[in-house]
């Protein structure tokens, strides 16, 4: 078997069983969108349709792995917003953040739309969220999600992230970055091929300015998640060890309530501050969804 | 548009906002139309034009037919009730017939296929 993302033999537990997991499709996977239906009424009538649905987090009865189900898209449920297909890891960074009632939030990417709809759900449509895409052909995109999921508590925004205005300061932040989307790869067919990108060099410094912009949009209190869908380090903990040298933040414990594992400390001539253990890193095979990290931030007091 | 009115916003309308909430209604040359995801958001509340249909009457709106209403209503926009369970948009009533304003793209007569309507 071809080995896929073969740099990372040294820092990926389980490095077979990681491989295996790459050759298996990507399950699907749907949020109840509670904004506009009630979660037993949506599961009852789709089982009822024999869609199999098995509830994939204990703790939050919203998200359903659907191994059977071809194409969400393609459901009644979708059309009236009652369902929004969308990777488990992917549900799992509104859950970490988990903005309150009434509290002021940034999603500084926001496109196509998905945190920024299930950020809304857990607000329970109240405060206001400012969902920043930069560019604005998907405007599009994410103006659908947010009317077909109900969402009301939003304005969109176009600009740059790592210039996002400096006029305010929010009590949360999703910092949900462009990455080279390596946790998403899954080698289905012959023909797939993970394909580097030249832009994927240039990222680290794109989202380095992004990390640090968006630590200097939140309030004293406030929180922020810093997100990627890869196993890169210089795109997940390089990005963050920039921020704590720069900056007075601190990393701040992080319990998704899944198999995850430690961010590491050392990447090739790179050492980390053991604070970077705080971070955490989702695998396909541990979770069998997208590859994931995940940083939560606050301010030094 | 629809939008809540929060103290926050006040802070906001300081960026370069580029769309805001929902929108709530169309304009049709001379009318004003309510959008099919304000009427699924909102629908519930109405107590007047609504209309139940059935999953027959349905498909034949979502094949380009009329279907004949009973209903003491005026002509305009009915709120298209699926079995008093899913509202789904709008129709319009003309004489005593009703044609759809459903979004043609968006509700696709396959996702039909396999409800149990009747439990
Ligand atoms: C990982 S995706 C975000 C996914 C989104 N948070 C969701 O859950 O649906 C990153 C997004 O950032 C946008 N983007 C790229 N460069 C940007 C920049 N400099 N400022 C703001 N957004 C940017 C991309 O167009 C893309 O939509």
């Amino acid at each position: 078997m071809e080995e896929i993302f073969k740099c990372y033999r040294e820092i990926i537990p389980e490095f077979g069983r990681f491989q295996e997991s790459l050759h298996k499709p990507l399950p699907n996977h749907i949020r109840v969108n509670r904004l506009k239906a009630e979660t037993d009424s949506v599961v009852k009538s789709m089982e009822g349709k024999g869609i199999h649905l098995e509830k994939a987090f204990e703790k939050h009865d919203t998200l359903y792995l659907a191994p059977t189900l071809k194409s969400p898209g393609n459901q009644i449920e979708y059309f009236l917003g009652h369902i929004h297909p969308q990777a488990l890891t992917s549900c799992l960074a509104s859950i970490v953040l988990s903005p309150g009632n009434d509290s002021y939030v940034l999603e500084m990417c926001a496109a196509p739309g998905g945190k920024t709809s299930h950020l809304a759900q857990l607000m329970n449509n109240t405060g206001l969220i400012v969902a920043n895409e930069l560019y604005p052909s998907r405007h599009i995109p994410l103006g659908h999600v947010i009317e077909r999921l109900g969402v009301l508590n939003t304005v969109i925004t176009g600009y740059q992230a790592q210039e996002f205005p400096l006029k305010q300061r929010f009590d949360y932040i999703l910092a949900d970055v462009p990455c080279s989307g390596e946790g998403k790869f899954r080698k289905i067919k012959e023909s797939s091929i993970y394909n580097e990108t030249r832009e994927k060099q240039k990222l680290p410094d794109l989202q380095k300015k992004i990390i640090l912009r968006g630590f200097d949009l939140l309030k004293e209190e406030g929180k922020m998640l810093y997100s990627t869908c890869t196993y890169n380090p210089e795109e997940n903990e390089s990005v963050v060890s920039f921020l704590l040298q720069n900056r007075d933040a601190v990393l701040l414990p992080l319990d998704a309530g899944f198999d995850s594992e430690a961010g590491i400390l050392e990447w090739r001539d790179e050492k980390y501050d053991t604070e970077l253990q705080k971070t955490a890193r989702f695998y396909p095979h541990r979770i069998n969804s997208v590859g994931f990290f995940m940083a939560r931030i606050g301010k030094r007091r | 548009m629809i939008f809540k009115n929060v103290p926050h916003i006040r802070l906001a309308s300081r960026l370069k906002i580029s769309k805001m909430g929902m929108r709530a209604f169309h304009r049709v040359s001379s009318f004003v139309k309510p959008t099919t995801k304000m009427i699924q958001s909102f629908g519930q509340e109405a107590t007047k034009a609504r209309l139940g249909i059935n999953e027959e009457q349905l498909l034949k709106l979502l094949a380009g037919d009329s279907i004949p209403v009973d209903l003491d209503l005026d002509d305009g926009y009915v709120i298209l009730d699926l079995e008093k369970r899913w509202i789904l948009g709008l129709g319009l009533l003309i004489n005593g017939r009703v044609r759809s304003q459903l979004p043609r793209k968006e509700l696709r007569e396959s996702m039909m296929r396999g409800l149990s309507i009747d439990d």
